[in-house]
Order: structure tokens, then C-alpha cells, then sequence
């Protein structure tokens, strides 16, 4: 069961659906939870293309801490897009291993 | 008769012997040498600017291009001697990050991120307009430039770049763990260079091998 907070990771086959020998890796956080409604908002490791960009307007770029994340490298968690999914079900294998993430100042 | 300043040769014969494909590149080692300069500032040392000009691509280091471009056998033998004499100390974890940074984007990205420092981008105008030789103020350098120097610092710790290994395929920088690219097959390298057609990533290409021998990438 995903939960507020929580950080889930989906591999997605790369660079095309039928891909087999390499997958994308996409990290979300959970922000709301309504019954079979979720939603998320995307993190990125953070590229220096992005830094200049000004295709984001709110964002929270976090270092990896184990004491708070799951990230591996410096990332960007997007507040600006809301990914909503209704009557979709989650494994907790989605979960990462360092869930119940800690999100400050997020504006969304 | 070389115009550089021992500064500027020491870095230079620092990236020749460190990363000799960076250094044979001719915007690389710009990019280079300026990053270092931006991080040197940044720190609350000082910084050295001079001769730093606008041009289409960037901030270039004017001297420092001629005696490369036109001098090249006696700027390689100044820069290496300067770099072995020991009169010029250079940061050297500073020196580290600064290289790896150029050593994964391609030419038109680091470009483009100097284009966005106000350093440049305060004489854009004047650069597009087609004048030559546009000097670049180190004033121009400002919190927003700082930011940006700032966040690549914290993108690429010492212990990342330390434990990383790159490949390169067609301007598309693969960045793995040490560990891991000694199991990439030649299957995994036509992935990869499949992955660079597509067209679809931004460097640095951070990429994983999972348990099944799948790449994951990031």
C-alpha cells in the first residue's frame, strides 16, 4: 500500500515498450492518497541542462541523505506537474527501500 | 612566444596530463579553465578572469586560445613544465570536479550553460551582434552565476567522480560505477549506442546493471 510520503520507483523499458536489455528509472513521491486516487510528483536527477532551465518554476532540488530520501545523486523534485492515477493499484514492490520521504517547503 | 600566464598554463598542463582528451579539445579546456575560475570565486578565493572574452560559444580565455591555436607545440611544452615546476599550486579537488564536469557534456551543452551565466550573458548583445573581442567582467559574475556554480559543486562530489567511469558514444556521456564497466559485453554497448540515437537523454547518462544484466538508465 502506497502511502503520503511515500517514494515509489518504476523502471519503464528504454528507450521503446518492447525494450528488453534496458529500462528507465523513474522515482515519484506520493502526495496525496484519497482512496484509489494518488498523486505524485516526479523527481529527476538533477542534469546541469536543468539548472538553467526555466521550464521549472517551483522545485526542490535534494542531496542524497539517508536520513531522508532514497536518492543516489543530487535530484529534482518537480512541483510544478501533479501526475494523478485513479483506481490504479501499487506492490509495495514499487516502494523504494527509504520511504516516508522528507519534503519541505514543497509549493504545491 | 607564449602569452599566458603561469595560472593559466599550470591548469592547462594539469588537464593535458589528467585528461588528455579534454585538453585536446580547444572549447573543453576553455570551459575548464573558466569553471575553475567560477569555483575559485565562489569559494572566496580570487579569481582570475583577465583576458576573458565573449564569443558565440562562450567565454574564452583570449590568450590562452591564441598561444593553444597557434602555438601549440610550445604552449603543450609550458604548460607541462609549469605543471611539474611546483611554483603554481592548484586546488586540486577543485581541479577534479571542474574536469569531470567537461568531460561529461557535450560541446553545445557546456556552451549553452555558460550562456546562461550573467558573466556572458550580460554582453550577449553585443557578442551576437558579431563584435569581436567583447571583454567579459568578472562584476558581471553574479548571485545567479553563483547559484549555478554553486549546484554543480554539489552535483559531483569528489567520492562520485572518484568512483565513476565514463564512455562516450557520440557526444552521449555513459556514466557508470567503477565496478560496473568492467561487466559491460558488447551486447551493452550496442544498447547504448542505440540508446544515443534516440535522441532522448541529457547528460550525463548515469546507467546501472541490475542483478539480469539489465541497464538501467537515469
Amino acid at each position: 500500500m502506497i502511502n503520503k510520503r511515500d517514494v515509489i520507483r518504476m523502471k519503464v523499458p528504454y528507450p521503446s515498450i518492447g525494450a528488453q536489455l534496458a529500462v528507465s528509472s523513474h522515482m515519484y513521491v506520493c502526495i496525496t492518497v484519497d482512496g484509489s486516487m494518488y498523486e505524485y510528483v516526479k523527481c529527476q536527477t538533477l542534469k546541469p541542462k536543468m539548472l538553467a532551465s526555466r521550464r521549472f518554476k517551483h522545485f526542490i532540488d535534494e542531496q542524497p541523505d539517508v536520513s531522508r530520501n532514497p536518492f543516489q545523486r543530487m535530484t529534482r523534485i518537480d512541483c510544478d506537474k501533479v501526475f494523478v492515477t485513479k483506481s490504479v493499484q501499487y506492490g509495495d514492490g514499487l516502494k523504494t527501500n527509504r520511504d516516508q520521504m522528507c519534503v519541505r517547503n514543497c509549493m504545491i | 612566444m607564449i602569452y599566458s600566464n603561469e595560472r593559466k598554463l599550470c591548469l592547462s598542463g594539469w588537464l593535458r596530463q589528467n585528461h588528455k582528451s579534454e585538453y585536446d579539445t580547444a572549447l573543453k579546456l576553455q570551459k575548464f579553465l573558466l569553471l575553475y575560475e567560477c569555483f575559485t570565486k565562489v569559494s572566496g578565493e580570487k579569481a582570475d578572469f583577465v583576458y576573458l572574452k565573449g564569443y558565440r560559444r562562450g567565454p574564452v580565455f583570449s590568450q590562452v586560445w591564441g598561444d593553444y591555436t597557434k602555438e601549440r607545440v610550445e604552449f603543450n611544452r609550458c604548460a607541462d613544465e609549469i605543471c611539474h615546476s611546483g611554483r603554481v599550486i592548484i586546488n586540486e579537488e577543485r581541479a577534479v570536479k571542474c574536469a569531470f564536469v567537461v568531460s561529461v557534456l557535450s560541446e553545445n551543452e557546456l556552451s549553452e550553460f555558460t550562456h546562461s551565466m550573467n558573466l556572458w550573458k550580460s554582453k550577449e548583445k553585443r557578442i551576437l551582434s558579431g563584435e569581436r573581442q567583447v571583454d567579459l567582467d568578472e562584476n558581471d559574475f553574479d548571485e545567479h552565476d553563483a547559484r549555478l556554480i554553486s549546484a554543480l559543486d554539489k552535483m559531483y562530489p569528489v567520492e562520485l567522480i572518484k568512483n565513476s567511469s565514463v564512455v562516450e558514444i557520440d557526444s552521449h556521456y555513459f556514466v557508470f560505477r567503477k565496478k560496473d564497466r568492467v561487466k559491460l559485453t558488447e551486447q551493452h554497448f550496442d544498447v547504448l549506442s542505440s540508446l544515443a540515437e534516440s535522441g532522448q537523454l541529457f547528460n550525463p547518462v548515469y546507467v546501472d546493471i541490475d542483478e539480469g544484466g539489465r541497464l538501467i538508465v537515469d
